[in-house]
């Protein structure tokens, strides 16, 4: 099929978002659909996962194949529909306390296995969905719902435990930047292997602390000149920065073989398309006799 | 003395690590091989080295369906097993043993005089040979064998089996260690040995466990896709189904948890791809939620659960029927599933290949249900036919390309939608777990609420009209005694029914093989047919007797229940009915 010139208004869909006026998840949507219609996607040739919370009710409002699945188990579904059919376009998107709290076990092992997909991080340092309570990136003694004498714990630094666990694509992008983040997400795309952005989304409605103005004085954009993302202990003391001034952009970057390219079972198929009428399990059989 | 041919229990103990499972499984197939019908059943506690470890191969030439309590060959590799299993050896049998390892009493014995002692010197006949100390199993096969007179060309066939791929050298040891044993018993054993083998004519058998007949089934009926975590007793299933990967083009993943394993499984299925997961009870608990996921986005999906005694960590390496209620009601809310219980290999592979045609045609989620002695026992089976169950794949829909959104949740009048995978131009929709309209996108409105939950509910009346066999019945038509079960318990209730033919008691068994959906009309009808019926389950509270009170409001008349980890003897089955006819 001729690729025709996509708008992001081809990805909309007849429902509405439900996210607070100002939100920053506006922001992500936007910055998604720009990158989707600026690489000519047809809507029915990616898939779209979601966990639960504010960033998954997205799951509504863009026109691809979606599964809205379970709160913080949105990266294996994504990778078992990766592994199913290798030539589709995988996507996964979540939250902080969806993918770093309840998720995070998968989140560390996903960058580990290295499947060729994208995941997309709304981390807005609170809880929206369930109105105001610590997430694992609130900073320590943020006041809210949940820890009213302050947030006690360290807050998970996402980047830093990314490129620890293994990833070979982290990026940080910021919401209130939507030309910068869509570009991320097109490299993400690009990069063979399992891509995490990292997305900087202010809650307007829970989170009065790390707003939109807060961010704008801290946020710089990491370039040639100041940064190699090929260098992993670089990449790290970028990923520890945070405070007066925050990185966006990619990260770290590595080449290694994705999980799909090592399954000798994928080499040469895909397993959606193998043919199941001539499995005969009798040669097996014969060496239980 | 009276000869005994082809029938006979041999038993082996010792420690973790002796290496002793794989001895019983070699005489397993040299038995089947022969042309008689094998048992096999291993009880080791959760260690990797050390405890007490013993397995049972029992031989007949009739079909048999699970072990007795006696033997008539105790391999002893240490000391415990001498204490434990003495009194459990027939008068005429032999302990055999090696004297550099134990020293046998007269009063680690109870002090018996109706059996013999041989010793044989395992660790000094394999060292001779060149073999390593574990090859002591070797010899002590080969010593068994000779005690049993039977052919030793059908040890040479069984060793190049399970040797070969280690190379020529390695099966001419195991060979020649076999022998010295086989040989030095019979120049050695002076007395008299009343069983003996003599090999038959039949059909080409099979000797296989639960959970490899489950691996094969899902094969056959089109896995693509398994993921797990390991937990014993189902983590076989994951490690068959690894090593046969590259043979029949699925892949298996090693997930991080069981959580990750059910979805994992959920989205290689909701791709396209047939698909399952499987664990122990601990490991569904994980998974709960996940069920709930793949009924909710009415994604196809098989579990399986070998059950193990709970709760908690419970026993691990044991066996029970406790999980019952768990899997048929696990997860929020209110939604069907179907629950299969095989009773045997051939059954856990058949259904197998079923559970995968029943999910993709029904979009729902089928929970094969087994436990430890199912799974880990082995049993000569007649060779699995596998045009029996075919592939029954479901026709995609029919899409418009053009078309903007699909009704993939459409409310059809049996229930099932038309399904469209990702990829597929013209069938976009949101699998959704949120309640959601025909199109998957989320929705509150009571009417879509109460639309779907009728929609999902109607998919079970069409599948209880596809069943065939939901129960099975095993004896005479009629019977004085009906002994009701499920699961692996079926195949101790088929020994026993031999029993019990055998002294001229009339009964018969129900084996409820589906549990979900429930085959009400059936049960009622073959329960009000029963003279007497015995409710027969290894669990503490009669979890199935309760589901069948719920169903048909009938009650069995008794009862016979056991909970402390091991299955049932078909005696113990035999002297209820006894004292229950």
């Amino acid at each position: 099929m001729p690729k025709t010139v996509k708008k992001i208004s081809d990805y909309e869909t007849p429902m509405k978002p439900t996210w607070c006026p100002g939100c920053g998840d506006y922001g992500i949507w936007t910055a998604l659909r720009m990158a989707i219609a600026e690489l000519g996607w047809e809507p029915h040739e990616f898939l779209m996962v979601y966990g639960i919370g504010c960033s998954g009710n997205m799951a509504n409002v863009v026109k691809s194949y979606g599964f809205h699945g379970l709160h913080g188990r949105a990266l294996p579904v994504a990778i078992g529909a990766k592994l199913a059919n290798k030539n589709l376009k995988v996507i996964a998107l979540g939250g902080d306390g969806d993918g770093y709290g309840e998720g995070g076990n998968h989140f560390i092992h996903s960058l580990r296995g290295n499947v060729d997909i994208t995941y997309i991080v709304h981390d807005n340092q609170v809880y929206g969905l369930t109105k105001g309570q610590m997430a694992p990136t609130t900073e320590k003694g943020q006041v809210t719902s949940s820890t009213p004498e302050g947030s006690i714990d360290q807050p998970i630094n996402p980047p830093a435990l990314a490129i620890a666990a293994g990833g070979t694509f982290v990026a940080q992008g910021f919401a209130g930047d939507t030309r910068q983040l869509s570009d991320l997400i097109k490299q993400g795309i690009a990069h063979p292997g399992f891509a995490h952005i990292n997305v900087l989304q202010p809650c307007v409605t829970f989170n009065h602390h790390n707003t939109f103005s807060w961010f704008l004085k801290r946020v710089y954009k990491l370039d040639e000149k100041n940064h190699q993302p090929k260098d992993k202990i670089k990449a790290f003391q970028k990923a520890l920065e945070w405070g007066e001034k925050i990185p966006t952009g990619i990260l770290y970057q590595e080449i290694r073989d994705t999980y799909e390219q090592d399954v000798s079972e994928l080499k040469n198929q895909n397993l959606l398309t193998e043919d199941l009428s001539k499995i005969d399990v009798s040669g097996t059989l014969r060496k239980y006799s | 003395m009276k000869q005994v041919t082809n029938r006979f229990t041999w038993k082996i103990g010792g420690a973790a690590g002796d290496g002793i499972m794989v001895t019983g499984a070699m005489l397993g197939k040299i038995f089947t091989r022969a042309g008689l019908w094998v048992v096999d059943y291993s009880e080791y506690p959760s260690l990797i080295r050390g405890g007490h470890n013993t397995q049972v191969v029992q031989v007949d030439e009739e079909q048999i369906f699970s072990h007795d309590q006696g033997n008539e060959i105790l391999v002893a590799l240490n000391e415990e097993t001498v204490r434990l299993h003495a009194k459990e050896i027939s008068p005429n049998g032999v302990i055999i043993y090696d004297e550099e390892r134990l020293k046998i009493l007269p009063a680690m014995i109870g002090n018996r005089n109706d059996i013999s002692l041989m010793a044989v010197p395992f660790k000094k006949i394999a060292a001779d040979l060149g073999g390593k100390d574990i090859m002591q199993n070797t010899v002590a096969l080969g010593a068994s064998l000779g005690f049993l007179t039977a052919p030793f060309e059908l040890v040479e066939d069984v060793m190049h089996d399970t040797f070969d791929d280690k190379g020529e050298a390695i099966v001419k040891m195991n060979i020649d260690i076999a022998k010295a044993g086989y040989e030095y018993v019979l120049k050695n054993f002076k007395k008299e040995f009343p069983w003996r083998i003599k090999p038959k004519k039949s059909e080409k058998r099979i000797i296989i466990g639960g959970n490899d007949a489950i691996s094969l089934g899902l094969i056959q009926g089109g896995l693509k896709f398994y993921s797990a975590y390991p937990m014993t007793p189902a983590s076989s299933i994951l490690s068959t189904l690894a090593e046969l990967a590259p043979t029949y083009g699925h892949i298996t993943k090693h997930s991080e948890d069981e959580i990750s394993a059910i979805n994992l499984a959920i989205g290689a299925s909701y791709a396209g791809v047939r698909a399952a997961t499987g664990t122990s009870g601990g490991g569904f608990c994980l998974m709960t939620e996940g069920l709930g996921l793949a009924a909710e986005t009415e994604t196809p999906l098989v579990v399986i659960n070998a059950q193990r005694p709970g709760p908690s960590t419970g026993m691990p390496t044991w066996t029970e029927q406790g999980d019952l209620r768990m899997v048929m009601h696990a997860s929020q809310g209110d939604f069907p599933r179907v629950v299969v219980a095989p009773g045997n290999p051939e059954q856990a592979f058949y259904e197998s290949i079923r559970a995968l045609n029943l999910a993709e045609l029904f979009q729902t989620q089928v929970i094969i249900l087994t436990d430890k002695y199912l799974a880990e026992s082995h049993w000569t089976s007649e060779f699995f036919d596998i045009k029996k169950i075919k592939i029954e794949k479901e026709k995609l829909a029919d899409l418009r390309a053009n078309s903007d959104y699909f009704k993939r949740y459409l409310n059809t009048k049996n229930g099932i939608s038309p399904r469209s995978i990702p990829g597929q131009a013209g069938g976009i929709f949101t699998a959704n777990s949120d309640e959601h309209n025909e199109f998957g996108f989320t929705s509150e409105a009571g009417e879509d609420r109460k639309m779907q939950m009728e929609k999902r509910a109607k998919k079970f009346q069409a599948i209880s009209e596809y069943f065939s066999e939901p129960v099975v019945k095993y004896g005479p038509e009629t019977a004085d005694v009906t002994l009701v079960t499920w699961g692996s318990t079926t195949l101790v209730c088929q020994e026993a029914l031999r029993k019990l033919n055998a002294m001229g008691i009339n009964a018969n068994i129900l084996q409820i093989l589906y549990i979900l959906p429930f085959p009400t009309g059936l049960v009622t009808a073959n329960l009000k047919n029963s003279k007497k019926t015995i409710l027969i389950e290894n669990n503490f509270s009669a979890q199935l007797g309760g589901v069948i009170r719920e169903y048909t409001g009938l009650v069995c008349n008794e009862k016979l229940l056991k909970y402390d980890g091991r299955p049932f003897w078909p005696e113990e089955i035999v002297e209820f009915v006894k004292k229950n006819i």
